[in-house]
């Protein structure tokens, strides 16, 4: 038996109301993602890509039409039928980071996994910051670290929960180029050795070409492109 | 739960790490000290007076009376089967040999006292026994002072009256003698049923009669409420609360003081935690949100926001108590002897009030933002926009408001002064709202005329984000204000106070006042006096005196409306006289006499007793001087500087 897509999207569409004006985001999107697949989405700004994002890890809903996650209702579910989906089977790396500074590196890491009460939260968030190479700055606050060294938290902290599936929100956004690279290069790596199911969204072409498979939002309507 | 704790608890300790919370818990830990040091004060003076009434009454009711008490007044207590006892007090002489002593006499039956107990001995040095019983017929038990004054000892015989009673202990502890300053003479104690046949006590003779009662507070109560309206002249009811009432009237002044301090601390806290816990609210809103991209429950961050809230309000309240409790031992060192002698142990009740006004003022902080949280989705983690909307929206700050209003009237023990506190605020609120709206627009507008310049461009910009974040700006300016006005007002109040106290006390204000002079010791206290180097030292002739009547019209009690004019009526007046009127009296009616009127019929009355009493110039007021009586006339009203620290009197005679 066929197994079903690990993310299906099918006839999204997405609308936004601003000062009386409907604005259309998404217009009748499809998207299918197999388990293990690395999907990259670019796009100009405001073209819907974080959107579109948010739309297939369930931090928002779609105006109509329906996201599975293995074939399973998703964005039909209410928001804590949506999170509990997300605690099982997501990891999230943003742009911004989204560090919380009054965490220190080890504590930003261990908070997914102590909200699905892992018993070895500590030893896993240890091994994560190792793997990303910053077992020496465990106890240090945000502020305390590099742009770099921040976003290796972030990469760290996703991984942690072993998900299968990745959304990765402009990873390098804020990162200089040579930053930039050396996080790629650590963020590819580990999705290859975890298995995972890597969504990325970025207006980076070339970090877009290091995926798989390459996506282009435009006018609302995903079309998937050949890699240059 | 137990993750909701977990989490709680780590993120509460992370966030005072990174220091968000030091200034949301240092106003919350300042404001519970404040509030549980007064409440620990108050609280141990008042269960100091509530213990000492009973122990000074020597029951729970005393009905007291300057003659027999009527049958009407002891008639309700047998009825309601309150068991009862009669005591009798007066001053008279006893004899021992060649040695006589003015003592003040206490006869009591057998089952006095009724509530505490007395302590005997065999010598004044001792520990003693404590007696709940009266001596013997025949025997009576004396003060230390009264064996030394007398060189008595237990066994030797004492002539009280017309009969020869044996010592048969020392009285070493009387606790219903505590409270009385003017207990000039010592105790001797005996069998009320010897009263009789030492025929002490007959026509004109000055006795305190006392039957006292001792039952549940309901029974008690009851007695009260039927006793109180066939209370005549000369009869009234003393209990616990009214035991020691120049006590509980300091009181009542210290904690309204006190709870004015404490409440301008609640102020200015809740200004601090309300402006502090924004960035807090901030970064707990991004943990959530992200908690909830994280897939945690709403229930969970629910929980843990609520649990978060507790730890802050519980731990804060704890230091706060601990730091309170400190205060008030500074307290009790400082004034706590001003009240009573010992204050007993504080009990737990303020730590539990501590902790309920915390719990409440983090609540008021948080809930509105809890409230805003329940609709927060993890779509706002991706969007930071949505996360920045300022968090000032006037009615997230309504539920503070209504804490501070209710913490306001709570520790102001005033009504009026609350309101005034409030209306003042909301004044000063309204003023600071009126300032900003006015500043901004008018700075707008001259900054549109005005051609642009580098400066002015910069300054329009400023002008502009002020006006973005009106709401936010506002409130912050409000805050800062009112809390400047707080200080300001218990700076103010503070240096009043110190400098009315100051003002009132005139150079050489006297700190001893010595009672009961005998006119043969004049001479000899004078010269005590100057070979002690004080000057200034007036003596001032003093006799204890009733008034009957006035214009021949017997005065009754009941005739009085105004509580003070009825306690006027009814208490002895010491009368004075002097050919001076004293340099801080002030004449407001009539004249003061010269020296052709010595010796006659006049009197000065001091202005508010005239008042109190509707008496007036030319009135004929007949007074009962221990059984003789004395009509004078008014010739004169003054005011009397009562808080000058110098003997006054509310009637003074010509000199004879």
């Amino acid at each position: 038996m066929q197994q079903p897509p690990m993310i299906q999207a099918q006839d999204l569409h997405y609308e936004i109301t601003n000062h009386d004006n409907q604005i259309r985001i998404l217009s009748g999107l499809n998207l299918s993602v197999a388990k293990g697949d690395q999907v990259a989405i670019i796009g100009s700004s405001g073209s819907g890509k974080s959107t579109l994002l948010s739309m297939l890890a369930g931090l928002d809903i779609p105006t109509s039409g329906s996201v599975q996650i293995r074939g399973e209702a998703f964005s039909t579910l209410n928001e804590d039928g949506r999170a509990a989906v997300r605690a099982a089977d997501m990891g999230f790396v943003f742009q911004s980071f989204q560090l919380l500074p009054a965490l220190t590196a080890l504590e930003n890491v261990m908070l997914p996994l102590q909200l699905k009460s892992h018993l070895a939260a500590k030893k896993l968030s240890l091994e994560a910051l190792d793997k990303v190479g910053l077992s020496h700055r465990v106890e240090h606050y945000p502020k305390q670290l590099s742009g770099g060294e921040q976003q290796r938290v972030a990469i760290a902290r996703a991984f942690a929960t072993q998900p299968s599936i990745l959304f990765a929100d402009e990873p390098t956004g804020n990162l200089d180029s040579a930053t930039g690279q050396m996080i790629i290069d650590l963020l590819f790596n580990m999705n290859q050795e975890a298995g995972t199911t890597l969504v990325l969204v970025t207006h980076d072409i070339q970090l877009a070409n290091r995926c798989k498979r390459l996506f282009k939002l435009d006018g609302g309507v995903l079309r998937e492109v050949t890699q240059s | 739960m137990m993750l909701a704790t977990k989490l709680a608890w780590s993120q509460t300790i992370s966030l005072w790490r990174a220091g968000a919370l030091r200034v949301l818990v240092f106003a919350l830990v300042l404001a519970v000290a404040a509030i549980t040091a007064v409440s620990f004060f108050t609280q141990r003076i008042e269960s100091a007076l509530n213990q000492q009434g009973s122990l000074l009454i020597g029951g729970d009711l005393a009905v007291i009376a300057d003659h027999p008490i009527p049958q009407a007044l002891s008639e309700p207590a047998v009825i309601q089967k309150i068991p009862t006892t009669r005591t009798y007090e007066f001053a008279s002489m006893v004899m021992h040999a060649e040695s006589s002593q003015l003592v003040e006499i206490k006869a009591i039956e057998a089952n006095f006292p009724l509530r505490g107990h007395l302590t005997i001995g065999q010598h004044s040095g001792e520990v003693g026994q404590s007696v709940q019983s009266a001596p013997q017929s025949g025997e009576v038990w004396i003060e230390p002072r009264l064996a030394t004054l007398l060189d008595v000892r237990v066994g030797d015989q004492l002539e009280v009256g017309e009969r020869s009673l044996v010592v048969a202990a020392i009285l070493l502890r009387e606790p219903s003698r505590g409270g009385n300053m003017f207990s000039f003479a010592p105790r001797l104690m005996m069998n009320a049923s010897d009263l009789a046949t030492t025929k002490l006590i007959q026509y004109g003779s000055r006795v305190k009669y006392q039957l006292l009662l001792a039952s549940t507070p309901e029974k008690i109560n009851d007695y009260s409420i039927q006793a109180k309206p066939k209370l005549s002249r000369g009869e009234r009811i003393d209990d616990v609360r009214n035991a020691r009432p120049e006590i509980k009237t300091a009181l009542d002044k210290a904690q309204q003081f006190l709870g004015l301090s404490a409440m301008v601390s609640v102020v200015l806290a809740m200004v601090a935690m309300l402006l502090s816990s924004l960035p807090y609210i901030k970064q707990s809103l991004n943990t959530f949100a992200l908690m909830r991209c994280f897939g945690a429950q709403q229930n969970t961050v629910l929980q843990i926001l609520t649990i978060q809230t507790l730890i802050i309000a519980l731990l804060s309240a704890l230091v706060g108590a601990l730091l309170g409790f400190f205060a008030q031992l500074g307290l009790a060192q400082l004034a706590g002897s001003l009240f009573v002698e010992t204050l007993p142990p504080t009990s737990l009740a303020p730590v539990l009030i501590g902790i309920f006004a915390s719990i409440g003022m983090m609540v008021a902080v948080v809930l509105p933002h809890a409230w805003q949280m329940r609709n927060l989705s993890a779509m706002n983690i991706l969007r930071l926009d949505t996360l920045m909307q300022p968090l000032t929206a006037q009615a997230k700050y309504l539920p503070a408001a209504l804490m501070m209003t209710l913490m306001i009237f709570w520790q102001a023990h005033d009504v009026n002064i609350a309101l005034s506190t409030i209306a003042a605020m909301l004044a000063l609120s309204l003023v600071v709202l009126g300032f900003v709206y006015v500043l901004t627009f008018l700075v707008q507008r001259s900054l549109l005329v005005t051609p642009k310049t580098q400066v002015l461009a910069s300054v329009n910009l400023g002008i502009q984000g002020l006006r973005r974040r009106l709401g936010l700006s506002t409130v912050q300016m409000i805050g800062f204000c009112m809390g400047l006005m707080v200080i300001m007002l218990l700076t103010l109040i503070r240096g009043d106070l110190i400098r009315n106290w100051q003002a009132s006390l005139p150079e050489g204000a006297p700190n001893r006042f010595v009672i009961n002079i005998q006119p043969s010791q004049i001479a000899q206290v004078d010269q005590f006096f100057t070979a002690q180097h004080i000057k200034d030292a007036a003596i001032f002739p003093m006799v204890r005196a009733r008034l009957v009547s006035k214009n021949k019209h017997l005065i009754q009690t009941v005739e009085w409306q105004d509580e003070r004019a009825k306690r006027l009526a009814e208490r002895e007046f010491n009368l004075s006289w002097a050919a001076e009127m004293q340099s801080d009296n002030k004449l407001i009616a009539g004249r003061w006499w010269s020296s052709q009127d010595d010796g006659k019929s006049l009197i000065s009355l001091e202005e508010g007793l005239a008042k109190s009493l509707n008496i007036k110039l030319g009135d004929e007021l007949q007074f009962d001087v221990a059984g003789n009586p004395l009509t004078l006339t008014v010739s004169s009203l003054r005011k009397v500087e009562w808080d000058t620290m110098r003997a006054n009197f509310f009637a003074v005679t010509p000199p004879r």
